[in-house]
């Protein structure tokens, strides 16, 4: 009986560390604070994928998914800053950088840095940023925030409307995932 | 001469209560708009596997309605998404609906027509501001 439990528990274990988790429901919300004006656009339906195996971490979003209060606020990221339909995507590829202190099946909140090449409007960067990992009753969940500074991403701003758009945007990235089931 | 200044100030402040009134305009529904191009879910998804920036050049930022079978719909936090199922069974057309629509009865299985703006493709083709087209 002992032995059949201490199988069991290796083979759970087992099963854990081999594992992906997905969302297609990701949250990506950015927020310009400049003198003039305040602009922030959200999108939820982004897709992430976490492998526990290896750290490895990735994120993809689509620009013309963003939502904004005001139509003008769309059509000006749209048109104006990101391109979007020249740029369709942006994109993170990245690893947990101390993957070793996250136990995925342990119940808890893991502060983990994650470093990786983040692609907006056709320019690849290399980032690294804090994330919040929370492990709780299995399900997994993540959440992060940073600031770009869009003259990296090469988006140029009009000298006119200078005031209006933050020279540094905060962004603020949170899912909830799901197990993913292998192909069979 | 006071006419005319009065007549200016007139405009000037027609032509501010313009200006205030485009830059605070909501974003528009798509509800009542004509869709630049109708597909079904399996014409679509054909489209972006087979050639990602040719699909985009046909479907990316236009207004799309799109015909399919129901995989499932979802709400999260008050945003509806209507997901149609395609030819490949780990790829959907996800319908984010725009807010404060509707989905009545509509349940997995059911054949529906939704028409929104193509945002593009990840593994999956986003259509966001959806709204169901009746029939």
């Amino acid at each position: 009986m002992k032995n059949l439990i201490v199988l069991a528990l290796l083979f759970s274990a087992q099963i854990a560390i081999g594992q992906k988790y997905f969302s297609k429901t990701g949250k990506i919300s950015f927020y310009s604070e400049a003198a003039m004006e305040k602009i922030e656009g959200h999108n939820t339906s982004a897709s992430t994928v976490i492998d526990a195996a290896t750290g490895a971490v990735e994120w993809g979003v689509l620009i013309q998914g963003f939502k904004f209060e005001k139509s003008l606020m769309q059509d000006h990221f749209n048109e104006n800053y990101m391109e979007s339909s020249i740029y369709p995507k942006a994109k993170f590829k990245g690893k947990i950088d101390n993957l070793a202190i996250v136990n995925f099946s342990k119940d808890g909140q893991y502060i983990v840095n994650v470093t990786g090449a983040l692609e907006i409007h056709g320019v690849t960067k290399t980032v690294t940023t804090p994330a919040v990992i929370t492990i709780k009753g299995g399900a997994v969940s993540a959440r992060s925030k940073f600031a770009v500074a869009i003259a990296d991403y090469k988006i140029e701003v009009p000298k006119l409307v200078a005031d209006n758009i933050a020279e540094k945007v905060n962004i603020e990235i949170i899912a909830d995932y799901q197990l993913m089931n292998p192909v069979p | 001469m006071r006419k005319v200044i009065l007549i200016l100030l007139a405009l000037g402040v027609i032509g501010a209560g313009i200006g205030y009134y485009m830059y605070n305009k909501p974003v528009a529904s798509l509800e009542k708009k004509k869709a630049d191009v109708e597909a079904t879910s399996d014409e679509i998804i054909a489209a972006y596997e087979a050639d990602e920036k040719a699909a985009d050049g046909v479907y990316l930022g236009k207004v799309v309605q799109v015909t399919g079978k129901v995989s499932v719909v979802t709400e999260e936090e008050g945003i509806k998404k209507i997901q149609l199922e395609t030819s490949n069974p780990m790829a959907l057309i996800i319908c984010e609906m725009e807010t404060g629509t509707e989905t009545g009865d509509v349940k997995a299985g059911d054949m529906v027509s939704v028409k929104g703006m193509c945002s593009g493709y990840l593994s999956d083709v986003i259509l966001v501001q959806s709204t169901l087209v009746k029939k």
